[in-house]
């Protein structure tokens, strides 16, 4: 266990630094900002047509009120957790690579209900807003990290259980 | 709660906690400023002493920490500023409110809850002093990337720190808002509350393990 948290940590330093440079923000997490941003308009639009996306900035054109997906609500940085954290935790590598496939795609799938719900709920009351942005969805995405390194971590036992085995 | 048999442990343990984190916070959100005042209090005497040649001095008000710190801001070049004699300076004050990053609280709380619950007032408490240090960092990253890196160039020539001291204070800014708050009581939780972790971490491996292994 004590392996485990510093190898985490280390790692989670090392991806957050990485995550920081300028060449990558340019050229990986702009990009993928934007595509998340393009993805929450295309998945809205079938039920409102209203709306639409330019760059990272997801906006309705009716009442032209629009969110813009800034670091920490595109779900990199809960990625980046998620990748520490199976690095980190004892697992074949093909279990690993299985999990972070999912585990990202599962964390990006709720990142998605997280914009969009901050979307509406920003058209409707502004306070209500502000708390779920700023409060509220921080707790619930890491909660989804926890609970998706959980199930995988139950998932796949036989390296992690010959490490309990061995103290 | 108990790691049961059947798998349903962690799918009941994130909706308890989710559940929980919203009751939590909302409630949080009453007292917010008030329990957030101990890592105020730490992030002051931090910045006075580890950031002296930065701040003059730091005041705790009823719900914010305020640094005034030793640099000086051109008035006639700060955009937005109503207009003022040329040559005019104001002292640079930088402030956040104490409790920005305190929600660190009611997600560590949300997950005791959903847990073993096992000591569940000695964990809260110990837990909440255990975050101080944490929303302290936090918020004292916050100010000092404010005044550093905020204000403009001149201000920022100011500090008369290296572009490798800069990056750094960039690094600890991001690092104090969109991790340090989320992740500290998530690890908290995890060393809290281990024997509940572990306990559905054996009940998975144990039903996942081929049956020769059993």
């Amino acid at each position: 266990m004590r392996r485990f948290f510093i190898v985490f940590v280390v790692l989670q330093l090392v991806f957050f630094g990485v995550e920081l440079l300028t060449p990558v923000q340019t050229y990986v997490v702009l990009p993928i900002t934007t595509g998340i941003a393009h993805f929450c308009a295309a998945l809205v639009r079938w039920a409102d047509p209203s709306v639409s996306s330019y760059g990272k900035v997801l906006m309705d054109q009716k009442s032209g009120f629009g969110v813009s997906i800034e670091p920490g609500c595109n779900g990199i940085e809960a990625c980046i957790v998620l990748i520490a954290a199976m690095l980190a935790f004892p697992a074949k590598w093909q279990h690993r690579l299985l999990g972070l496939a999912i585990g990202i795609a599962a964390v990006q799938a709720f990142n998605v209900v997280r914009i969009i719900s901050l979307f509406y709920l920003g058209q409707w009351n502004m306070g209500w807003f502000r708390f779920a942005h700023e409060y509220l969805w921080q707790g619930l995405i890491m909660l989804d990290v926890l609970v998706i390194f959980m199930i995988w971590a139950r998932r796949f036992p036989q390296r992690a259980m010959g490490a309990a085995h061995a103290g | 709660m108990q790691a049961d048999a059947n798998g349903a442990a962690l799918p009941r343990f994130f909706l308890k906690a989710a559940g929980a984190l919203v009751l939590v916070t909302g409630a949080w959100w009453f007292v917010a400023d008030v329990v957030a005042l101990p890592a105020a209090w730490v992030a002051k005497v931090v910045a006075q002493s580890v950031f002296s040649d930065l701040v003059r001095h730091a005041n705790v008000g009823k719900d914010t920490l305020e640094l005034e710190t030793h640099m000086r801001v051109d008035m006639a070049q700060m955009r937005g500023a109503q207009p003022v004699p040329r040559g005019t300076v104001a002292e640079l004050v930088v402030d956040a409110r104490a409790a920005k990053y305190g929600y660190s609280l009611p997600l560590l709380l949300a997950l005791l809850i959903s847990g073993s619950r096992k000591k569940l007032a000695r964990n809260a408490a110990l837990g909440a002093v255990c975050l101080i240090p944490a929303q302290a960092f936090s918020l004292l990253m916050d100010l000092i990337k404010q005044a550093a890196l905020g204000a403009g160039p001149g201000v920022t020539a100011q500090t008369g720190w290296g572009q490798w001291q800069l990056e750094l204070v960039g690094y600890g800014y991001q690092l104090g808002v969109l991790l340090v708050p989320t992740l500290t009581p998530v690890l908290l939780w995890l060393w809290l509350d281990r024997q509940f972790f572990a306990a559905v971490l054996v009940e998975g491996w144990l039903r996942n393990a081929p049956v020769q292994d059993r």
